[in-house]
Formats: C-alpha cells, sequence, structure tokens
C-alpha cells in the first residue's frame, strides 16, 4: 500500500525527550506515507507511547524535528532563522488533519455520546448545530453507536465508549489517525468489536499510527511495524518478516515472552 | 411558660428578617462563586505574583473570623472616605468571605480532573476558554457540589453575625424583639427555627441537583 | 497607625490572647469527649439513640452558633438557668463543636475496612478490646487531619463569644478600639493573631497528614 514515490505525510527526524533526567526517546527517525498503517510495538517504559503523544504535541520534544504534512509541529523558525515555539492555537490548527484515540478514551462525562461528538465540530469547526449532529449522527453508524447517542458514557462499556471515542476523532474528517494503546484498557471480551472497527478504517485508506499490545492485529493489518526498546528503534519492518524472522536479540526476547502468555501468532 | 402568642404576633417583622437573610446569603454566595471562580484560576496562574497574591488572599480570608472581617470592611472603608451602608459593607464582607472558600474548594475540583480531560480538548482543538468552560468548569461544579452546597449553609449561618452591624435581617429582629417583649427565649428558638428551615431547604436542593446533574 | 497604643493596651489583649486559647482549648475537650460520646450513641444501633443523634447534629449544625449562644445566655435565666458568660462562651462552642466531631468520628469509624474487625473478633478480642485496639487508633490516624480543621473553624467562631463579653482577644480588642477611638490597630491586631493561630494549626495538620501518609506507604 505505501508508496515510496510520495512524500511521507508523518516524518520524525532524530527526535529526542527527556523526562528530567530520564532520557525517553533517543532519537527516533520514522516516515509514515498516506494511508499507511504503522503498528509501535515494544515493553512498558520503550516510550512508545511518548513517540505517538509528541506527533500529536501532547508532549513537547526537545531534540530533532517532527512534521506533519509538510509543517513542522510545535516550533517555527523567526526571521534571524531560530526555532521559536509556536503558539498553542498555532500548533493546534497545524495539527487539525490528526485525531487522537486514548486508552482511557477521554470522554467528557457530562456530555451524552451524541454531544461529545458534536461539541468539536460546533466548537472549533464552526458548524451549525444541524450540520453538527447530521455529522456527528454519520460518524456514530460508522462505528455503530449510533442508537446510543442519547446517553452518557458513563453507562456504556469500554469497548462502546472506546467506539465512540473513535467516532469523535473521525467526525472532524482528519487524514491522519494516532491510536494510544486503544484496547488496553478494555476486558478482553470487548477488545475485539474495537479493533474491528480499526481494521475497516485501515481498508478505507486511514493513515494510521497505533501504539498497541495487539501482536495478532499489527501483523493482520499494518504495512510496517516499529519495535521501540530504551527510547530507540531497535527494529523495524513489515510484519510478514519483523514477526517470522527477527534479528535483534531483544525483540526475540519479547515476542518470545508474548507467545508464552498469548500462544503463536 | 412559654407564649408563642407572641412570636406569632412578630410573625411579618420575623418572616421579613427571614426573607433579608435568604436574599444577602444568596447574593454573597453568587458573587462568592463569581469571585472565588477568578481567584481559583489566579491560585492556579503560571505567573508567581499573581499566584502568590492570590494565596495570600485566600489566605487571609480562610485565617480569620468573619466577625473581624465584617468589622474591618464596616470600620476601615468609612476611614478610606468610603462611605457604604451596612447591608453593602455585609454583602461585601460575605462574599469575600465565601469567595475564598470556594476558590479552594474549586482548586481542589481542578487537581481532581483527570489529565486526559484536558488532552482531549486540546486535541480536538479548543482554546483554553473553551476548554474550561465546555469540559472544566461543567464536571469542577458537579464534582464539588457537596461542599460547594455546605459552604452556602455556612455563609447563611454567618449572615446572622452581620446582626452585628445593624442589618435587620433574622438575628437582629429576633433579638429586638426578645428585649421590647421580655420573651428571648421563644424568639430565638423561633430564629433558630427559620435558620433550620433555610439550611435544611438548601441542603436538600442541592442533594436534589447532585441527582439530577449525575452522568448515569 | 499609632504603635504607641500596642504599649498601653499591650498587657490587656495578651490577656485577651490566652483567654481566646483558654476557651478554645476548654470547647476542644468538651467537644472531642462529646462528640465520641454521641457518635458511639449514633452507632450504637439502638433507633431511638439514633434519632436523638440526627437530632443533635441536625439542630446544632443547621443554626448559627450565634442563636444557640443568645439562647441560652438571655434565655436561660427565665428557666431558672443562669450561667456567666464564660460557662456559656465554652460550654456553647463545646456543644456546637462536638455535633461536627461527632460527624467526623462516624465517618472514620466506617472508612476503617470490615475485615479489620473480623481480625480481631477471629483472634478472640473482646468488643471493648476491639474497640480500643483496633478501632478507635486507626479511626483517629484516618481523621485527624479533618479534626485540626475542624479546630480552626473552632478557633474563629470562637471571636462569637465577644458579642456576650466573654473577655477573649476581640471583646479585649474592640474595648481597646471604643476607648481611643482607634480602629485600625486593634482590628489589624486581631485579623493578624487570629490568622497566626490558625495558620499555625493548619500548618500542624499539614505536618501531620505527611507523617500519616508515610506510615500508610511505609506499609
Amino acid at each position: 500500500m505505501s508508496n515510496v514515490k510520495q512524500k511521507p505525510v508523518i516524518r520524525m527526524i532524530d527526535v529526542k525527550k527527556r523526562f528530567g533526567d530520564n532520557e525517553v526517546l533517543k532519537g527516533i527517525d520514522l516516515d509514515v506515507y498516506q494511508s499507511e498503517v504503522v503498528c509501535i510495538i515494544g515493553g512498558s517504559g520503550s516510550g512508545k507511547s511518548t513517540m505517538l503523544r509528541c506527533i500529536d504535541f501532547l508532549e513537547t520534544y526537545e531534540g530533532g524535528e517532527i512534521t506533519v504534512e509538510g509543517k513542522m509541529i510545535g516550533y517555527g523558525s523567526d526571521n534571524a532563522g531560530n526555532l521559536k515555539p509556536l503558539p498553542k492555537h498555532q500548533v493546534q490548527k497545524d495539527l487539525r488533519n490528526v485525531g487522537m484515540v486514548f486508552q482511557q478514551f477521554n470522554l467528557w462525562p457530562h456530555k451524552s455520546v451524541l454531544e461529545n461528538v458534536m461539541a468539536p465540530l460546533m466548537l472549533v469547526a464552526g458548524f451549525s448545530r444541524a450540520e453538527a449532529k447530521e455529522k456527528a449522527l454519520a460518524a456514530l453508524t460508522k462505528v455503530d453507536m449510533a442508537h446510543k447517542a442519547d446517553v452518557f458514557p458513563g453507562t456504556l462499556s469500554g469497548g462502546q465508549q472506546q467506539r465512540v471515542a473513535i467516532a469523535r476523532a473521525l467526525a472532524k474528517e482528519p487524514r491522519i489517525l494516532l491510536f494510544d494503546e486503544p484496547t488496553s484498557a478494555l476486558d478482553p471480551e470487548l477488545v475485539g468489536e474495537v479493533l474491528k472497527v480499526m481494521r475497516q478504517l485501515a481498508e478505507e485508506g486511514m493513515t494510521m499510527v497505533i501504539v498497541t499490545h495487539e501482536m495478532g492485529f499489527a501483523a493482520q493489518v499494518s504495512d510496517k511495524v516499529i519495535f521501540l526498546a530504551d527510547g530507540r528503534i531497535e527494529e523495524q519492518g513489515p510484519p510478514s518478516e519483523l514477526f517470522a524472522n527477527p534479528t535483534s536479540p531483544r525483540l526475540k526476547a519479547f515476542l518470545a515472552t508474548w507467545s508464552e502468555r498469548n500462544g503463536t501468532l | 411558660m412559654f407564649d408563642l402568642g407572641v412570636v406569632w404576633e412578630y410573625r411579618g417583622a420575623l418572616l421579613n428578617g427571614l426573607w433579608m437573610t435568604f436574599w444577602i446569603s444568596g447574593i454573597s454566595i453568587f458573587f462568592g462563586f463569581i469571585i472565588g471562580a477568578l481567584i481559583c484560576q489566579a491560585r492556579r496562574a503560571e505567573n508567581p505574583v499573581i499566584r502568590g497574591l492570590a494565596t495570600v488572599y485566600i489566605s487571609a480570608l480562610r485565617g480569620t473570623p468573619i466577625l473581624i472581617q465584617l468589622a474591618i470592611i464596616f470600620f476601615f472603608l468609612p476611614l478610606a472616605g468610603i462611605n457604604i451602608p451596612s447591608i453593602l459593607a455585609a454583602i461585601i464582607a460575605l462574599s469575600l468571605n465565601s469567595s475564598a472558600f470556594q476558590a479552594e474548594i474549586l482548586r481542589g475540583g481542578f487537581q481532581m480532573l483527570p489529565k486526559g480531560q484536558l488532552e482531549a480538548a486540546w486535541d480536538f482543538g479548543f482554546s483554553r476558554w473553551q476548554s474550561l468552560i465546555h469540559v472544566e468548569l461543567p464536571q469542577v461544579a458537579r464534582n464539588t457540589l457537596p461542599a460547594l452546597v455546605n459552604d452556602a449553609i455556612d455563609i447563611i449561618k454567618n449572615s446572622s453575625l452581620i446582626s452585628t452591624i445593624a442589618v435587620t435581617e433574622l438575628m437582629r429582629v429576633a433579638q429586638q424583639y426578645s428585649s421590647t417583649t421580655y420573651r428571648p427565649i421563644e424568639f430565638f428558638i423561633a430564629a433558630g427555627l427559620l435558620y433550620l428551615v433555610l439550611t435544611t431547604a438548601v441542603s436538600q436542593a442541592g442533594q436534589y441537583l447532585e441527582r439530577r446533574l449525575s452522568y448515569r | 497607625m499609632d504603635l504607641t497604643l500596642f504599649v498601653t493596651y499591650g498587657p490587656q489583649l495578651l490577656k485577651g490572647v490566652m483567654f481566646t486559647l483558654y476557651v478554645c482549648g476548654g470547647a476542644l475537650v468538651i467537644g472531642l469527649l462529646l462528640g465520641m460520646l454521641l457518635c458511639i450513641i449514633g452507632r450504637s444501633g439502638n433507633r431511638a439513640l439514633y434519632v436523638f443523634y440526627r437530632l443533635y447534629i441536625t439542630l446544632f449544625r443547621g443554626t448559627p452558633l450565634l442563636v444557640q449562644i443568645y439562647l441560652v445566655f438571655y434565655g436561660g435565666p427565665f428557666v431558672g438557668l443562669e450561667f456567666s458568660e464564660i460557662q456559656v462562651g465554652i460550654g456553647g462552642l463545646g456543644l456546637y463543636t462536638a455535633a461536627y466531631f461527632a460527624e467526623i468520628f462516624r465517618s472514620g469509624f466506617q472508612s476503617i475496612p470490615k475485615g479489620q474487625i473480623e481480625a480481631a473478633t477471629d483472634l478472640g478480642f473482646s468488643r471493648s478490646q476491639t474497640f480500643f485496639h483496633v478501632s478507635l487508633p486507626q479511626m483517629f490516624a484516618g481523621v485527624l487531619p479533618t479534626l485540626v480543621n475542624q479546630t480552626i473553624l473552632l478557633v474563629k467562631e470562637s471571636a462569637i463569644l465577644s458579642v456576650i463579653t466573654v473577655p477573649e482577644m476581640t471583646t479585649a480588642a474592640t474595648r481597646m478600639s471604643t476607648e481611643t477611638f482607634s480602629v485600625i490597630e486593634p482590628y489589624l491586631f486581631l485579623g493578624f493573631t487570629y490568622w497566626l493561630i490558625t495558620f499555625t494549626l493548619s500548618r500542624a495538620a499539614r505536618r501531620v497528614e505527611t507523617r500519616l501518609t508515610a506510615y500508610i506507604a511505609a506499609r
């Protein structure tokens, strides 16, 4: 699916990030192309969530650069050519084609399902109430949640909440979707319904970057898998190669531990 | 021994007093919330000077008796050449006092909000104000409602102290008639019961509101 | 501002401050003991006692302290109850605070895990042994910060006693104000002194809290 002649829609060059003394990203390089599905795997503390959150500037980064659709995220050069942090609203504007789905859903509990999806459409995109409602219902239909439009998120199961969160992200018609461990907070029997929606999005050609522990899903759906360890990309490649013939010892160990618990891929 | 007929005779005056207690408390709680919300934002500001001033404001008003605050406003303003009626001095004192307590309650509410709620608002392009108005405040108000209702009840009870600067609210009326009729027991019991009705009504209303605003 | 006033009135003000501490200390003791008694009554399981408990809590917490004090101080003599202003002051403040303490104790007992009591019973502790060796110490550890906060409120409420001329610091400062026609000095003195007392208490509460959480974390 990837087309190497295109320009990458997300490009990370030598991205570095530290929390105090702890360097969590030690120079990350990544290209993501139009309609590509990239899965990021790795142990806890490997920096995989931080890497994803840097793309959406939920975390600032101190070194390197991240560009989305050709625009550098978070920083811009002044007249003298020095990099300066951009004002927040400018960063938000540069990221308007990027949607994020969180591990904890982060639905707003005081708004109904429908209002959760409508709020960004009305407040940020400036649609009228009627237009926003139409778009919101369409997005909810896509994740099969339109029948729950009028309830509060707190009454839904985790899987249903995550589908609503995906609908909320889809409603702003993003070109790129980021998923931060979208199924990690779910009971095992609810994981399938969320993965089904994500698979459907992948088939429709959405560009997706997914931090996940679901190796089966990664193997089937992704174009490229990134294995992160200690803040570096230890190994990457198409899933068929990476899962079948891992070369680095750490990836081998990681996959062995995973198979022990979950069976073979 | 007890002559409740005397109280009944002056029911009009007592009810007028109750009405004054009610509206002065209501206005003070309302302004207390508005000022408190602003002070809370100042207390959470990034600027250390603003934050420091807000901390001093909250500490001073929470750390001293409202009776003293009332006296300071009532006596000091005229010294500065500002003459205001005692009702206004009472409302100012009660509002400022309430604002400090409400600011701290709200601050606790903001601290308890999951970080992800704000991240989602940022991600969807909400401005700081939109995030505050549409995401944070509704949840904070709902989560802190029981504590805010308790503060409202405190303000109603503390409003009895404005009788000391001659505002003819419920307590003042009871004092006046208990001394002119020599019936302090009857009048202070009557006043106590009327306060009880008011505080109980507010606490019931709070519980009703809490149920109504439940997200389930 | 005329600081020489403080030279003249210093001894009186100091006496007032000491009396405020005395009144608050007395009310605190009454509040703790009566509050515990009320709490035990409320948790006894007897319906009539529980109704009495709720009634006490509702009446004392639902009405202003000022009303309660006026009722006893000015109404008492009409039914043969003659108390001095100091007795009314300390007693009134103590009875009022007891209602709050009782509810704090109650929530403290409620938050002790059931398993703790079950373990004690299982090990053959008697009811009173369980109460004194398991429930009571844990309850106190849990509610200590809240108790200190309520004590701060008590100190502030004690200013109200000046309306029946209990000779505490507000009364002393008010007298200084009327005798010298000064306003700024006495009231700034009051504001600062109350703040100092309550600030010290709240600092103490915070230290107690960190120590308690350290103990909990160490478990």
